[in-house]
């Protein structure tokens, strides 16, 4: 079946059939390997990415539900050879280790910081609950996110 | 698999006409998915509800109650202010659910449809609901399984917003393939595996979900969903509790989830009156209540090897949440 739908801010056009996940479409036909292909059932988070702005789980997306909708992967949070604020507080904080979960931890939080720009402790394991670290870098995740929010609260001089 | 079609329904009518033996309902997927990769359903045909104008709408109002479409997101649902403001247990009882990743995806009717999370079953391991001839769970690993209302399948129904739902006395509203509408209470929705083993709802093939109604009559009164996990996140309940009371009679609904093959309601009439006079609430007269209350909710239930501990937590989370209302 014919689907049209934006991926990283460019129009793209498939022939995919029902049973073909948005990370299949991403990895197999899109060469965008950055969304994670872990559990494959919904239990990890590896796989997320932004569906119209909001984090959900590709892999148990049938990409015919994207129709006419707007995907944003890893690759496409930051122009070509740039780096986005959440990458370079997770670089800085050192917030991964092996690195798989990373992609669908920093889009998670990409969206968190969208939605809050002063996100609290609350907000921020709501947001961050849904994406799992197997190498356990939590605290270091929480730390780069909290000082993202308190650096954009002070960029706005509040 | 390879011959799975997909039609985007544009209307709940056009949509239950399509809905022959081999199609099967998609919304979300965020459950479907995971059931057509393991294989454990094999339809012909997805029919997609998720475009169908007005289906995720929700329209909340005092006097007039909810009004939400099948295709409504939890996440725009726990959102929802009017929801918020007036049916606290349910805003509760959608955010409760898994993660916000399927949040954002999944909807109140393929929530209320979705299917059991036994282990055996999803495993593909052949029992009752597979269309075996045993319950390999019954006696092995029983420690999720039902203290009410199981046999011959034990499987505890997953849904959180259902508990809610049910307690708020909620109303579905289903489209037939010939076009038609019944609407249903959602106690009546549900069924138990003694009545019928390949599905939980008295959906008859053909039969949809287009619209969930909360009656206005709960709108604003007191009412909690509360839900104990073995993690913080992401995870089912162990055992929950929808409390919602009548504001004229002050009596409470009570609904528990994890507990048994549907969610449970609580007989109101084999519950005693709580201890309200003129003069307020005594905090000690309305401790023992909850005690008793929460005594007489878990009468007739039945624990298998593994699984006694859910009797105590049902019982401990129905007197806890009582006990918010102690003092006026
Ligand atoms: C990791 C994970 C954790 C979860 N945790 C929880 C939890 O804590 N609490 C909880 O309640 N749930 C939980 N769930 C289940 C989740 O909430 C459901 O999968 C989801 O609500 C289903 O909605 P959907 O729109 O994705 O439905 P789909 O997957 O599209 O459909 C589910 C089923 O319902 C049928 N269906 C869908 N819509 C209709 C309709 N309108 N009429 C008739 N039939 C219909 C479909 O044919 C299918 O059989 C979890 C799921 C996952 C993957
Ligand atoms: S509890 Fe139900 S679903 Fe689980 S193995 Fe037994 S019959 Fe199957
Ligand atoms: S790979 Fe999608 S959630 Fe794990
Ligand atoms: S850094 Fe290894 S799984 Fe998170």
């Amino acid at each position: 079946m014919k689907l049209s739908l934006k991926i990283n801010g460019t129009a793209r056009e498939f022939s995919v059939g029902a049973e073909t996940t948005l990370l299949d479409l991403l990895r197999e036909h899109c060469a965008l390997t950055g969304a994670k292909r872990a559990c494959d059932r919904g239990e990890c988070g590896a796989c997320t990415v932004l569906l119209d702005q909001k984090p959900v789980y590709a892999c148990i997306l049938p990409a015919l539900y994207c129709e006419g909708r707007s995907v944003i992967t890893i690759e496409g949070i930051a122009p070509p050879g740039k780096l986005h604020p959440v990458q370079r507080a997770f670089i800085e904080s050192d917030a991964l280790q092996c690195g798989y979960c990373t992609p669908g931890q920093i889009l998670s939080a990409v969206a968190l910081l969208q939605r809050h720009r002063r996100p609290s402790l609350e907000q921020i394991s709501e947001a961050m609950s849904g994406n799992l670290c197997r190498c356990g870098a939590y605290p270091k995740i929480l730390r780069a996110i909290r000082r993202l929010g308190s650096r954009q609260r002070r960029r706005r001089g509040a | 698999m390879d011959s799975l079609g997909f039609h985007r329904a544009s209307s709940f009518e056009e949509a239950a006409g399509l809905l022959h033996s081999g199609a099967a309902v998609l919304a979300g997927g965020t459950d479907l998915v995971p059931l057509l990769k393991d294989g454990l359903v094999k339809p012909s045909l997805l029919v997609f509800i998720g475009d169908i104008p007005g289906a995720a709408s929700i329209s909340v109002t005092r006097r007039g109650g909810a009004r939400i479409g099948a295709a409504a997101k939890l996440t725009d649902i726990a959102n929802n202010p009017g929801v918020r403001r007036l049916f606290p247990a349910l805003a509760e009882a959608c955010r409760s659910v898994g993660t916000l990743q399927i949040r954002n995806v999944a909807t109140l009717g393929g929530n209320l449809c979705q299917r059991p999370r036994c282990w055996y079953y999803r495993s593909g391991i052949a029992c009752f609901k597979s269309g075996g001839e045993s319950c390999p769970a019954r006696d092995g690993l029983d420690e999720a399984l039902a203290i009410l209302g199981g046999g011959p399948c034990w499987a505890v129904h997953p849904s959180d917003p259902a508990v809610a739902l049910l307690a708020l006395d909620a109303k579905i509203t289903i489209r037939r393939a010939d076009g038609s509408v019944r609407e249903t209470s959602l106690a009546d929705f549900y069924c138990l595996p003694s009545d019928r083993l390949d599905r939980e709802t008295r959906l008859d093939a053909g039969e949809i979900v287009e619209r969930i109604t909360v009656p206005a009559r709960y709108a604003g009164s007191p009412q909690r969903y509360a839900k104990v996990t073995q993690r913080a996140a992401w995870d089912f309940a162990l055992v929950s509790a929808a409390v919602v009371w009548e504001k004229r009679r002050f009596r409470p609904r009570i609904a528990l989830g994890g507990v048994a093959p549907r969610p449970w309601l609580l007989d109101t009439a084999r519950l005693s009156d709580p201890p309200v006079s003129r003069r307020g609430r005594d905090p000690t007269a309305w401790e023992l209540w909850a005690i008793r209350t929460a005594e007489q909710a878990l009468r007739g239930s039945r624990a298998l090897s593994s699984n006694g501990y859910k009797i105590e937590l049902a019982k401990n989370l129905i007197r806890r949440t009582l006990l918010e209302w102690r003092r006026v």
